[in-house]
């Protein structure tokens, strides 16, 4: 088949230099909704997932499984979970964290009427060897009983305010007492990253409680399993505990999302949609203007296919390089910014997975977009085609 | 050739016969009815010991190292079998599981979750099948000689662990199923 040189396709996107403009931009939105919408998913589900190699098992009371901080558990528990032979140990300490998780109103400033509601956890230093993916960034742990607290790296985005109203030695404002920040830490694609941390006795004077909320500890894989935690709990009837592995606790939370982010997918999809028929509409405009130059090239011995191959390319390279802007828009502005939700907070995730979805977005709309008025143009007969 | 073939044909069903006869041969303890596989023999009883009492009047009194024998119903949680443990939780049977209220659809009935928490824990016991170094056995009880969740059960065993906040473990040494 004798084809259409590719330039032929590029030096026509020039004719119209205003229109391509539109088309690319046209394109990269759509793109960039695309990408913020596969942002979202991937950002909400990361957040509440966990590799499977994580062997934290979290202890919450009978009957709260479904929502730590709904959950009540004795502080005795901690002692009773400490002595299960199968938790993991390091120079004597034992992997056992016993803590205390409530959503709490934050102010940023005296004058402000409402706190914005923040889940903050109480922790004891045992808090930092489960869970794994805390790194301390700037700063120190909280002192107990110096209300001093610690701010994950989503908090800023949580509280609406700028990570320069979260430096260290600035205050917020808790149960209507200045809390000063003493650390930074980032637990990056957990849920972790949206909270607040500081001792866990101080939560407990705060939320006036003497209980604990759950007690999370590591096994050690060598020693035993998780089935050995399932056997404490269902012995310690008086301690009303139920085990459950942390990975399964987060994949029950991620399905009691995934009709929001089915819903975020199927709204990006209608949008794209509507992309689609917008960017046909000004294909067939553009395109019926090129019936005589369809004749031409039929009359000098190109045939049909070429022809529509060329007019696709044009297509999908202006559709490619909207795509193409919309992925580093996406990336430098879209990457990390904090999203509420009842869990918190999670950053949106603008990684080679999402930007790939982008630009195969971007091309399908390219060819898409270009093949039902490429097409219609090719039906006319040859003579009616050099009429225009 | 046709010899080749007889003698595949002759292999697969002896290799059958040998798997049916496998799975269907008397197993320990099976003589309670239903199946039990793996449980040391005479743990499963085929007849109920006269003696029973209920377990939330057994939990009262017992005592570390007593010797109890009490009937009880699987449940008490909604998850009463550990998956690979020979541990299971029972309550006491004159406590109403939620499928005896009328108009209630809970689908996991066992869990007696319209019962206060207090009740639950004061007539609840954790019943465990050990081996010979004291740990329950590697296997689950749920199916064991037709134990299921609301079965009513009577156990024969010691008392292992107890305190006055609601903990009792008993190692069980008989177990029977009531039927129907």
């Amino acid at each position: 088949m004798r084809l259409l040189p590719f330039d032929y396709a590029t030096r026509n996107l020039g004719r119209s230099p205003g229109r391509l403009v539109l088309a690319v931009l046209g394109s990269a939105l759509v793109v960039l909704l695309v990408i913020a919408s596969a942002a979202f998913v991937r950002g909400m589900g990361s957040s509440l997932s966990l590799p499977e190699e994580n062997s934290n098992v979290i202890f919450l009371g009978a009957g709260s499984e479904e929502s730590v901080e709904r959950s009540e558990v004795s502080t005795r528990a901690a002692e009773v979970v400490a002595t299960l032979p199968s938790v993991r140990t390091r120079l004597g300490e034992r992997y056992v964290s016993p803590e205390v998780h409530i959503a709490l109103a934050i102010r940023t400033e005296e004058s402000q009427v409402e706190g914005r509601l923040t889940p903050v956890r109480g922790v004891r230093p045992t808090a930092y060897l489960v869970h794994s993916q805390v790194h301390i960034v700037g700063g120190r742990t909280p002192t107990p009983g110096a209300d001093e607290l610690m701010v994950g790296g989503l908090v800023g985005g949580q509280l609406g305010v700028d990570a320069s109203r979260l430096a260290l030695g600035k205050t917020l404002l808790i149960d209507g007492r200045p809390w000063s920040i003493v650390g930074h830490f980032r637990a990056p694609h957990t849920v972790m990253d949206a909270e607040i941390w500081m001792a866990l006795t101080d939560l407990q004077v705060v939320g006036q409680r003497d209980d604990l909320s759950c007690v999370v500890v590591t096994l050690d894989p060598a020693l035993g399993d998780f089935t050995d935690a399932e056997v404490l709990a269902a012995q310690r009837l008086d301690l009303e505990l139920t085990a459950m592995r942390e990975v399964d606790y987060y994949g029950a939370l991620a399905r009691f999302y995934a009709p929001i982010r089915a819903m975020v997918l199927v709204t990006a999809s209608l949008i794209a949609l509507g992309g689609i028929l917008g960017g046909l509409n000004t294909m067939v405009a553009a395109f019926a203007a090129r019936v005589r130059e369809v004749g031409t090239l039929q009359v000098l011995g190109y045939p049909r296919r070429a022809i529509i191959l060329s007019f696709v390319q044009e297509s999908v390279i202006v559709a490619a390089t909207g795509a193409l802007i919309a992925g580093v828009v996406g990336k430098l502005l879209l990457d990390g910014i904090a999203v509420r939700f009842s869990m918190g907070a999670f950053g949106l995730v603008v990684d080679a997975p999402v930007l790939a979805i982008g630009i195969a977005a971007g091309i399908i709309l390219g060819i898409v977009g270009a093949l039902p008025p490429t097409l219609r143009c090719m039906k006319l007969p040859v003579g009616q085609a050099l009429r225009g | 050739m046709r010899g080749l073939i007889m003698f595949s044909v002759l292999m697969a069903t002896f290799a059958f016969a040998g798997c049916t006869t496998k799975d269907s041969a008397p197993k320990p303890g099976g003589a309670a009815g239903g199946v039990s596989s793996g449980l040391p023999d005479g743990i499963m009883l085929s007849s109920a010991p006269a003696d029973a009492k209920p377990l939330g009047e057994v939990k009262k009194s017992a005592k570390k190292g007593d010797k109890v024998t009490f009937v009880a119903r699987v449940g008490g949680t909604k998850h009463p079998f550990v998956d690979g443990r020979a541990t299971m939780i029972v309550i006491d049977s004159s406590l109403a599981a939620c499928d005896a209220l009328e108009d209630d659809d809970c689908a996991t009935p066992w869990d007696y979750c319209c019962e206060p928490r207090e009740s639950k824990t004061a007539n609840s016991a954790t019943v465990q099948i050990v081996g010979d170094d004291g740990k329950p056995l590697a296997l689950s009880l749920k199916g064991q000689g037709g134990i299921e969740e609301l079965v009513t059960i009577t156990v024969v065993g010691v008392v292992t662990e107890k305190n006055d906040e609601g903990l009792m473990v008993v190692n069980a040494s008989g177990v029977h199923v009531k039927k129907g």
